[in-house]
């Protein structure tokens, strides 16, 4: 399977976007400033951190989010909102009734549809490391079948101390929009990258002593780093020491049927 | 697309019985498994607890150990001489494991604060990674199963082991595996009762899906996996996956079905199907005005008045995240044995909805059987199954 990467979004604490990760410009702050106003008051900081990637890369690939299909993976979902939630409990015994809908792994699927009036469908899902590499496997999958583009997002909020204490792990969430092969649809950017490959490697290690990463979602990076310096060739998209996935990662140029390389 | 993947196994736990053949045969006689909840609440209500707890995790799992592992080992159990030969036949690393799931260990992190709330520290043997994260319980399955394929959970509230079925269509027609042992899981637990509670859709009496006098839901608790192959002999086959999204409310359902509908319309699409060829519906309903309203729309105006509209809710409760492959199972048990199951507790049918509801078993044959899931963020996803060789 193959695709074409028509836009990507990166949003880390202090850097607000792809471009200020790959050059080292940090700034300060941790706001999530393209995500919809509406909802960035009304929802947690995953939600918001997803709608950031997701306005970043639909305005990179010029496809509006209101007709793109959504995968989402998230290692441990709204893990930041159940905290609240057990908290309530301990509390008072009862739980907020907002607090509680919008606690479900797919509440930034969920609402990134409801802000975009977007019935395509969304998907929302888990793989531990491997969280990059199935959401990667369900966006080639969706276009391998027809359809129109995919928005693939990948996103963690830092792991909350009072259940996971001791370690550290930034927030992070990307995203990349991906579409088939053949031509581009009117309006949309010429293909960044192609993608292609993605694979399994047989490491009896990696399959029977997996390694439990706090930031499977960080991931990503290296496949965010080679779309933007333009590098070509295989990457790891899990992570650890013994890697499960890897991804070739080729010029849109050099690939028949990916139209219109960007300069 | 359209490919019919034959169904080689299947399997099923529940309050209708720690047997594939024990909640069958409970179904078939329309006794209800909903009993008290086992779980100390401030309120009550029914629930669809498992009969006996699932047993303990084998020595070599137990830092996995959480009572919705427990679950998904203990559901795996009865498939697995069938998942072992197809791991024979395509090899472990072409078959492929996705689960759905909304709870994954939630349980035991419940359990894990309130000890850290009580004497200010974490139980010593608690990990958030092994015991909580939706790759826990994968890491204790997959393990289990021996498939090393692609493995992942679903997570889309109580569509999710339905969206997993289309993950594993997917998965197969793209040829990206030969196999896929997919399925749900979920387990009760105090947050998901106190939520529901809390948006007040929690019934304190056995729900009643479809019937004017419904009064909310019931909770329940199961594990049910399918396996699905690119090729092989079966009695049923899965013919097509409609998913859309309702774009509307995140916990309450559009009220004009559109979504519903085009989810059920696109699945017969891709079954090149008329909606004629429907021989039952395995209706979301799970006991709610609002949601009987939106798939009542949604049915009638896809399919009409005629066909018989069940909802199996008033066995199990609902079971969120597994629910999606449990009446998957029961669908296709449908076309297997030519029974539709009495929607128990439908009676005095609510009329307004205009459905067929049968309050008495419906000896008939299916050939074609639609099941609806639908959920939280407006997922929804219609599975269709047909008769297989």
């Amino acid at each position: 399977m193959r695709a074409r990467v028509l836009g990507m979004g990166l949003w880390m604490p202090g850097f607000p976007d792809a471009q200020s990760w790959l050059s080292g410009r940090g700034v300060a702050g941790v706001d999530t400033p393209n995500a919809q106003s509406k909802q960035r008051r009304r929802s947690s900081l995953l939600v918001n951190m997803v709608a950031d990637v997701a306005a970043q890369a639909s305005a990179d690939a010029g496809v509006p989010l209101s007709r793109l299909r959504v995968v989402v993976g998230s290692a441990f979902g709204e893990l930041t909102t159940l905290v609240e939630m057990l908290e309530e409990r301990e509390r008072d015994g009862l739980l907020s009734p907002l607090r509680f809908q919008n606690s479900v792994h797919n509440s930034a699927a969920g609402q990134l549809s409801i802000a975009n009036k977007n019935k395509a469908p969304a998907m929302s899902l888990a793989a531990g490391n491997d969280t990059v590499a199935m959401v990667l496997l369900e966006a080639m999958t969706l276009l391998a079948l027809g359809g129109d583009e995919v928005l693939a997002i990948v996103a963690d909020e830092s792991l909350p101390h009072s259940i996971h204490p001791g370690h550290l792990s930034p927030a992070i969430s990307a995203a990349l929009v991906l579409a088939a092969e053949g031509e581009s649809a009117p309006g949309a950017s010429p293909a960044l990258a192609v993608l292609e490959d993605l694979r399994q490697t047989p490491s009896p290690a990696a399959v029977e002593r997996p390694q439990e990463v706090d930031g499977p979602c960080l991931a990503v990076l290296p496949l965010i780093a080679a779309l933007g310096q333009g590098h070509n060739g295989q990457v790891n998209v899990s992570p650890g020491e013994d890697p499960r996935w890897s991804i070739v990662v080729r010029d849109a140029r050099m690939v028949r049927g990916a139209d219109g390389a960007r300069a | 697309m359209s490919a019919a993947f034959p169904v080689t196994a299947y399997a099923a736990i529940n309050a209708l019985g720690t047997t594939t053949r024990d909640v069958v045969a409970n179904l078939r006689e329309g006794r209800t498994g909903l009993g008290p909840c086992p779980l100390e609440l401030p309120f009550e209500t029914p629930a669809g607890a498992l009969p006996e707890p699932p047993p303990a995790l084998p020595p070599s799992l137990s830092a996995w150990d959480s009572r919705t592992t427990r679950l998904a080992v203990a559901g795996v159990d009865e498939i697995t001489p069938a998942l072992r030969r197809a791991i024979a036949r395509h090899g472990a690393d072409r078959v492929a494991l996705v689960v759905g799931t909304t709870t994954s260990g939630l349980g035991r992190t419940e359990d894990a604060y309130h000890e850290l709330k009580r004497t200010g520290a974490l139980p010593h043997d608690y990990s958030l990674h092994r015991q909580h994260s939706f790759g826990a319980m994968m890491e204790a399955l997959r393990r289990v199963a021996r498939i090393s394929g692609p493995c992942f959970a679903v997570s889309t509230a109580c569509s999710a082991s339905a969206k997993a079925v289309g993950c594993a269509q997917r998965l197969l027609a793209t040829g990206t595996a030969d196999a896929v042992l997919v399925g749900g899981v979920d387990a009760l637990s105090q947050t998901t009762l106190r939520g529901f509670h809390s948006l007040q859709i929690l019934s304190s009496v056995f729900c009643r899906p479809l019937s004017r006098e419904r009064r909310g839901i019931n909770i329940g608790e199961g594990a049910a996996y399918l396996l699905i192959e690119r090729e092989g002999d079966a009695t049923a086959r899965l013919l097509g996956v409609g998913e859309s999204s309702d774009a509307h409310h995140m916990s309450a359902p559009d009220p004009t079905g559109e979504g519903a509908r085009s989810a059920m319309a696109a699945a017969l699409a891709q079954a090149a199907l008329p909606p004629a060829a429907v021989d039952y519906v395995n209706a979301h309903s799970p006991g709610t005005r609002l949601n009987d309203l939106s798939e009542g729309l949604a049915i009638t105006g896809l399919l009409g008045g005629g066909v018989p509209v069940a909802s199996t809710k008033g066995y199990t409760g609902h079971l969120l995240g597994a629910g999606g492959a449990t009446e998957a199972i029961f669908a296709i048990v449908a076309i297997e044995q030519g029974w539709i199951p009495r929607s128990v507790g439908a009676e005095p049918v609510d009329v307004d909805l205009g459905l067929n509801v049968p309050t008495t078993r419906l000896d008939t044959p299916c050939r074609n059987v639609l099941s609806n899931s639908f959920a939280f963020g407006g997922s929804n996803v219609s599975l269709l199954f047909g008769k297989g060789n």
